[in-house]
């Protein structure tokens, strides 16, 4: 008989500690004791044994801890500022559109990445963090996606550069105007609504969260990305900058002109990549662009 | 002869733990969003399992019969324990201290976005195939 009581009380004070630990808030044993003993009733006694004082310090880590508990609470509700959530929803893009990138395949190392920080290095970029994904796949040519602060990803695809036979040098030169345009903010600007930068930094607790706007923003991902690209203002401001960047080095403003002198010859002559004017309008207009003006005398 | 049997038997386990002796040398905890366990020291190799920021991996030291013990496998891998798992992981994924990681810092946030298993297995085949680069200090 003993034994069953003994083999009963054990299992009901296991299951009690077991559904206690699950609770992710469960009350500490000073928040327990607040709450069962009632010092206000008993104030006469706790004074004639000198006590008052103990029952403040209690009180007061007791409020400590509710304190600590809610701001804790609090913060898992926090939406990342603007300078965390943007690598979170460009790898979230990169991840739902595995199927159409095709970015998880065999390649042999090429040795991009170190030519592109050799690059970014001459170029006077410092500390900072380049993440390249290899894809499959014609539709996306090339692309700087936003990221967090310091980091930039890129997305490059390995038959565009097979087609073109870029060396490692063009690849990098066509990194660096991917990497001039996502820090000139085209592409967050242009997937971000207006309302975002109220939402980044913010709290929703005990509100709705916003999932549209989350789901618009990877809408305008697959929008920028595939059809809509970047404006021919864009486009010019950033040959422009580049010209002036490569003037200082003639080895790259070279490379840079002979790259896209490739790409619009590509552009016209390849079905495949016929595309790739509306998102990069167009190779033809950089050329223009780069090429010095003839003086008339 | 039961002995003798039993002696046989005795020694040839030995000799069998004797071509491979692990040893733990540290616990280190894996640092970006997802990753995975490989059967094989390469990034094509196959998954044994997901594992998410923060997790805690046992890197072993091996060390088969005339042989060093070593840590590194195929210039950067590690030989680690996940879990039931033992595999292979990059070594620059993981750290000695304990990450503060994105889904830990915004949990309600990361959950909002129903995650299954399939984008957690993408995520960590994301960071297997990044080529990463760091540009020098000033």
């Amino acid at each position: 008989m003993k034994k069953l009581l003994l083999v009963t009380l054990f299992s009901f004070s296991f299951f009690s500690f077991a559904q206690n630990s699950g609770k992710p808030t469960s009350k500490t044993i000073e928040e327990k004791e607040g709450e069962l003993v009632d010092f206000k009733s008993i104030q006469g006694v706790l004074k004639e044994d000198m006590l008052t004082q103990e029952v403040k310090k209690k009180v007061s880590r007791i409020q400590n801890i509710k304190k600590k508990r809610k701001k804790r609470d609090l913060q898992k509700y926090l939406i990342p500022g603007e300078d965390e959530i943007w690598s979170f929803l460009s790898e979230l893009w990169l991840v739902k559109s595995a199927p159409v990138l095709k970015w998880d395949f065999q390649k042999p190392e090429y040795g991009i990445e170190e030519s592109f920080k050799e690059l970014l290095e001459e170029m006077g970029h410092y500390e900072i963090d380049v993440k390249v994904i290899l894809v499959n796949t014609p539709v996306v040519t090339h692309m700087a996606l936003p990221s967090s602060k310091g980091e930039y990803i890129f997305v490059l695809s390995v038959p565009f550069m097979r087609t073109l036979d870029l060396s490692k040098m063009e690849i990098s030169i066509l990194l660096f105007e991917d990497f001039m345009r996502v820090r000139k903010g085209y592409f967050a600007n242009f997937v971000k609504p207006a309302s975002f930068g109220s939402v980044a930094g913010s709290n929703f607790k005990g509100e709705k969260f916003p999932n549209a706007l989350f789901k618009t923003i990877l809408k305008k991902y697959d929008d920028i990305i595939f059809d809509r690209g970047f404006t021919f203002q864009q486009q010019f401001e950033i040959t422009k900058d580049l010209n002036r960047l490569f003037k200082s080095n003639m080895k790259y403003w070279n490379i840079y002109y002979t790259l896209l002198k490739k790409i619009d010859e590509l552009t016209k002559t390849n079905l495949l990549y016929n595309g790739y004017v509306k998102i990069f309008p167009s190779p033809e207009l950089q050329l223009n662009w780069l090429r010095p003006k003839k003086e008339v005398l | 002869m039961s002995r003798c049997l039993i002696l046989f038997l005795l020694f040839s386990s030995f000799s069998v733990q004797g071509k491979m002796v692990k040893k733990i040398e540290k616990v280190m905890y894996y640092k970006y969003m997802f990753g995975h366990l490989h059967q094989n020291p390469s990034k094509y190799s196959t998954s044994l399992t997901t594992i998410g920021c923060a997790h805690p991996l046992r890197v072993y030291s091996v060390k088969t019969s005339g042989s060093k013990p070593r840590m590194v496998f195929n210039k950067e891998w590690y030989f680690v324990k996940a879990g039931p798992y033992e595999g292979y992981i990059r070594s620059q994924q993981l750290s000695r201290r304990k990450p503060k990681c994105f889904q830990d810092k915004y949990p309600k946030f990361v959950d909002q976005f129903d995650m299954e298993i399939s984008d957690m297995y993408n995520w960590g085949r994301l960071y297997d195939l990044y080529l990463f680069k760091r540009t020098r200090v000033r």
